[in-house]
């Protein structure tokens, strides 16, 4: 029944191909990033869940202890009371040609029950693996991928230290979840971590109630039975906040990926106004058109979407290493042999982009339904209706933003307001920009005319005559570019305040710490002598140590920092909450208190007054809270509490840092040689760093962070730059009859390609201009509402000169290629060629 | 001619055969910024099957609009419009697009052509609509661009025509599903007076030998001689003129 009609709809995209191609473009880059995220998202998790998962076998609960791990005795005592379905685990991290892995040492007879892709199994190998010291297995994948071959010896570093093992084993295996492990014995493990007669923790496999009641019978205090499923998903939850602002950063994208679909569909209707208005005369009705413009809009999507797909799917392999990386450098680590490409992730890219592009094919195809035949006839009339709308759009664009900002403050700790915040906001502000545009237009339609002749008063009424258009294509281009002047606020926002933050933080002149990352059941310490002998040396002047570990409670994993500071009350906390510094620290001296990071104290809700159970060595303890101070280097939160304390419920004599103040009058290089001449008389190795170094590295940490959140701002940019042309070529290709009459009025091809440049260009700086506001806008609910409920890290909103400098210039160029095309092709091409075209 | 056929006021509805189409003291105004301009006052009128009529009366005097009443794109603010004996002014906006569909050929003065449709997809197109298969479709296509002297113009597209053989084609399109009312509003006026008078010509032979019913705007007297009766809107009213 529509074959004719759908033909001639078709054939219009044809001689305008620009606006189809756009329009595609649109669709396919929204969906292309958000699929890139999701793949890089769900592979990391899902690389996660898999070496868990491998790791976890059939274990139904684990034996944890503190910082300081189990004792090997409990094991014994345990095989001998007849738990024998139980294995001991010790683990930590390593590092082979650069890349991150975690060495499990395991009971290779004790495995069996537990895990199948392991040590299981009984051949020569498992002998060589128990009976040689310094004996691994990798599993076969990863061997090929580090080029190593069996009875290979290669190089593991432990901290610093790098220790040669023999590779004795390839288990082969596909089983992806084992990527990131080597293995060896627990006895090698041992060795390797200096550990001995200690253990991480104990898998268990336990089925009835009596059983576990005995357990936890014979159980020492500090000694905690949890079920092992249990600790992986806090393990995962860990790294979710970070997830989450991805996804909101690429459905920012896919936001302003809708607008230019909306914008792009709505410049077709608008163009082909006439021909449809052709069709209803003809008796086509409503519900047609309607129907064609949302098939046509089905079709665009999908292509787009599949088009998008194809891209999300490469450009998701370079993220995924980016957010692994990130993932590693702040959570866990992770290693990703394979991205989840599965069935969900493309329905889900095909699901968003085509109804992406429904919703916004809605107005559209309304607005089509709506040409009345007489459309046909005449050609006034819209512009006269869109004009008289226009004063309207300011009082609903400001409802709309009244709302947005009530959402915005809406109580509670989900996302989903904020984002639907976030939407309102731009909607809102999107209502006030072709009045904006109008009122500009006429403003500068004297001073144009003034500067530019008969082209220049031309081309600011063109905005004005033609605002259906052109307010359209400016408030398309105002929220493209305000995403990414947005989204470039908040990253600064976000690396000025930990840039801060370290400036406050770190006030000692020098930093010893043991290498090594903590996080697993190994946590690098110091050798005992050192910080007397330290704080023995001439050039140091005050000296305080740190003993910094994670802390498995039953509620998740937090970092538990113990200070033993050098004075009453040292420098280096930003306190959020709380008395003054130096009574918290009377306090934090002398009573069971604790101070907590802001991310703890969004997360638990709670503050000064309110207490904490914590897990100790001598079984659960409360601890009141006597401050909250800020802190961007744990994400799952941080307990700070004096070494007195953490000595009093905590066996873990360690310390892993020393942070000293030189004496007056010792320049940094002496301190920094004497303490390297200490150093080399050490059996093991440990880091010196002054403050500059440790700002630098955590700089560089943080800007790895980002680096995902910088990508997704460039492909916004893209996806802004495709609207920006889109949407002002339309304008300007739409225009060819108008123009032919220009010339054929006598206006020369100069004339006529200035004044389209010059009209191009203006709705650029007018969109650049508006674009600005919007962008900081952005920042504020991205800052406020989505980084904070996401990390529960409060930020300064910074104003970095560049970023608003960017996006003008991102909207001008833009404006400025968009328009020298349609004017290049106006000034060559014969007026009669478009007076013709009916 | 019957004087009936034309009051301004209070008709009484004679026992004529059917008309095809009556009005019934139809008026229709504008609202403009704050005033209110009436284009239509109390016409009365009815247009007998076969006949042609020419609708003549200075720019501005709602020729158009009349026409656009009849075909159900506008609706009146008083009055009855019946065509065939049934109300097209409180029809639904579906039923009357349904009723132009299937009852209704226009002819513009310009053209109005689909420009990304070929001649022969021009015509079809009312066809198509009107759900006609495709081959009698392409048989009455080939007839109709025979009749109106275009058969080998088939696959040009519109701007590669003139404008008299575009309005040849506007012809055979609104012929082409043989509604039963043909409208044309100024059909000659964007025309030279030759090519003017051979489509006008054209247009005549085929209504006639078809037996359709035509209500014809134009500023044309020679075009107006053509017509069986002529009618002239005067601020509003409906008169009738010296007929042929
Ligand atoms: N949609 C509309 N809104 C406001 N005024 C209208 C509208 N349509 C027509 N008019 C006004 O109604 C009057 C009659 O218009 P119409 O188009 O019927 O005149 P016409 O007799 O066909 O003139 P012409 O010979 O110039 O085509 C005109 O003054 C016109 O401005
Ligand atoms: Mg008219």
């Amino acid at each position: 029944m529509t074959g004719l009609p759908a033909r001639a709809l078709v054939r219009d995209h044809r001689r305008h191909p620009w606006n189809l191609v756009f329009a595609v473009l649109g669709v396919a880059l929204g969906v292309a990033i958000v699929v890139a995220v999701e793949i890089a998202n769900s592979s990391a998790s899902r690389a996660f869940e898999l070496s868990m998962e491998t790791i976890t076998g059939r274990t139904t609960h684990q034996l944890i202890g503190g910082p300081g791990g189990l004792d090997e005795g409990l094991y014994t005592r345990l095989r001998r009371e007849g738990f024998r379905d139980s294995a001991p685990v010790v683990e930590g991290h390593v590092r082979i040609q650069g890349e991150t892995f975690t060495l499990l040492g395991l009971e290779p007879f004790a495995e069996r029950p537990f895990r199948d892709h392991a040590v299981g199994g009984r051949d020569g190998r498992i002998n060589r693996l128990i009976t040689e010291p310094g004996t691994v297995m990798l599993a076969a994948p990863t061997a090929a991928r580090l080029g190593l071959a069996e009875d290979e010896t290669f190089f593991l570093t432990v901290g610093t230290t790098p220790h040669a093992v023999t590779l004795v084993g390839i288990v082969s295996t596909d089983e992806p979840g084992l990527g990131g492990y080597v293995l060896a014995d627990i006895a090698t493990a041992q060795d390797l971590f200096r550990r001995h007669g200690r253990l991480d923790r104990i898998d268990l496999i336990l089925t009835d109630e009596r059983q576990m009641a005995r357990l936890r019978e014979m159980l020492p205090p500090g000694v905690r039975l949890e079920a092992a499923e249990a600790r992986t998903r806090a393990t995962a939850e860990l790294s979710r906040a970070f997830h989450v602002n991805l996804l909101a950063m690429s459905l920012l994208a896919l936001l302003v990926g809708a607008f230019l679909i909306y914008n792009t569909l709505t410049f077709a209707v608008l163009r082909r106004r006439h021909l449809l208005g052709n069709l209803r005369m003809q008796g086509m009705t409503r519900a047609s058109v309607f129907g064609l413009i949302i098939a046509e809009a089905a079709l665009l999507g999908l292509v787009g979407s599949l088009l998008g797909l194809a891209a999300g799917v490469v450009i998701g392999q370079g993220l995924v290493q980016l957010v692994t990386r990130t993932v590693t450098d702040l959570y866990f680590v992770v290693t990703v042999t394979q991205l989840a490409l599965g069935p969900a992730v493309i329905l889900k890219g095909l699901l968003l982009g085509l109804g992406v592009t429904l919703i916004a094919a809605l107005g559209p195809a309304w607005e089509a339904a709506g040409v009345s035949p007489r459309e046909a006839l005449r050609r006034s009339g819209l512009e006269h209706r869109v004009r008289r709308v226009l004063p309207w759009l300011v009082p609903a664009g400001g409802l709309l933003m009244l709302a947005g900002f009530m959402l915005v403050d809406w109580p509670g700790q989900g996302l989903l307001p904020g984002f639907f915040a976030l939407f309102l906001l731009i909607l809102g502000y999107a209502c006030l920009i072709p009045p904006l545009v109008w009122l500009m237009a006429r403003l500068l339609s004297g001073p144009l005319g003034l500067g530019f002749g008969v082209p220049g008063r031309l081309a600011a009424r063109g905005i004005g005559a033609g605002i259906s258009r052109s307010g359209l294509a400016a408030t398309a281009l105002a929220i493209a570019v305000s995403a990414t002047v947005g989204v470039g606020i908040m990253v600064d926002s976000f690396r000025s305040s930990v840039g801060l933050w370290l400036g406050q933080t770190l006030q000692s002149d020098l930093y010893v710490s043991a290498p090594g990352r903590s996080g697993l059941g190994v946590n690098p310490v110091l050798p005992d002598d050192l910080p007397a002998r330290v704080a023995s040396l001439p050039s140091v002047a005050e000296l305080s140590t740190a003993r910094r570990v994670p802390l498995y409670t039953p509620r998740g994993p937090l970092e538990l920092m113990a200070i033993d500071p050098s004075v009453q009350t040292p420098d280096g906390y930003v306190y959020l909450e709380g008395a003054s510094p130096a009574r918290i620290w009377q306090r934090l001296a002398a009573e069971e208190v604790i101070l907590i990071s802001e991310p703890l104290a969004w997360r638990k809700g709670i503050g000064v007054g309110d207490s904490l159970a914590l897990p100790t060595d001598r079984g659960e303890r409360t601890f009141e809270v006597v401050g909250v101070v800020q802190d961007y280097s744990a994400a799952q939160g941080m307990v700070t509490l004096h070494r007195t304390l953490y000595d009093r419920y905590w066996d873990d004599p360690g310390v892993a840092a020393l942070r000293l103040s030189l004496a007056p009058g010792v320049s940094l290089e002496s301190g920094l040689s004497q303490l390297r001449a200490l150093a080399v008389t050490l059996d093991e190795p440990v880091l010196i760093t002054a403050a500059g170094e440790i700002h630098a590295q955590s700089m560089a940490i943080f800007d790895r962070t980002f680096a995902v959140t910088h990508v997704l701002r460039l492909l916004t940019v893209g996806v802004a730059f495709i609207g920006i042309l889109s949407a002002l070529m339309a304008l300007q290709l739409e225009r060819a009859r108008e123009h032919a009459v220009l010339r054929a009025t006598g206006m020369t091809p100069w004339q006529l390609g200035g004044m389209v440049t010059l009209q191009s260009l203006l709705l650029g700086l007018a969109a650049g201009l508006a674009a600005i506001p919007l962008g900081i806008l952005m920042s504020d609910v991205l800052i406020q509402v989505i980084n904070q409920r996401s990390f529960g890290w409060s930020m300064i909103r910074t104003l970095p000169p560049a970023v608003p400098g960017e996006g003008l210039l991102l909207a001008l160029t833009a404006s400025l290629l968009a328009g020298a095309y349609p004017g290049y092709r106006m000034a060559r091409v014969r007026p009669a060629e478009h007076l013709r075209e009916a | 001619m019957d004087n009936r056929q034309i009051q301004n006021t209070d008709p009484q509805i004679p026992a004529h055969p059917p008309a095809l189409v009556q009005l019934e003291a139809v008026s229709k105004r504008f609202r403009e910024g704050g005033t209110e301009r009436v284009v239509l006052d109390r016409v009365t009128a009815r247009i007998n099957p076969g006949e042609i009529v020419a609708l003549v009366g200075r720019s501005g005097s709602g020729k158009s609009t009349l026409l656009n009443l009849i075909c159900g794109i506008e609706a009146p603010d008083a009055g009855r419009i019946l065509v065939e004996g049934r109300r097209l002014d409180t029809l639904n906006e579906r039923s009357r697009t349904l009723y132009r569909r299937r009852g209704v050929g226009f002819i513009y003065q310009f053209f109005n052509l689909i420009p990304t449709l070929t001649v022969a997809e021009n015509v079809a197109l009312p066809l198509e609509l009107n759900g006609v298969p495709a081959r009698e479709r392409r048989r009455r296509v080939a007839a109709r661009l025979a009749a109106v002297g275009l058969a080998d113009r088939a696959d040009a597209f519109p701007d590669r025509l003139s404008g008299g053989e575009q309005q040849r084609v506007a012809v055979a399109r609104a012929l082409a599903h043989e509604p039963p009312l043909l409208l044309a509003d100024e059909p000659t006026g964007n025309l030279d007076a030759e090519t003017g008078a051979q489509v006008m010509a054209l247009l005549q032979r085929l209504v006639r030998h078809q037996g359709r019913t035509l209500v014809l705007v134009t500023h044309s007297p020679e075009v107006a001689v053509m017509a069986d009766h002529v009618w002239e809107l005067v601020d509003g009213r409906l008169q009738a003129r010296g007929e042929a």
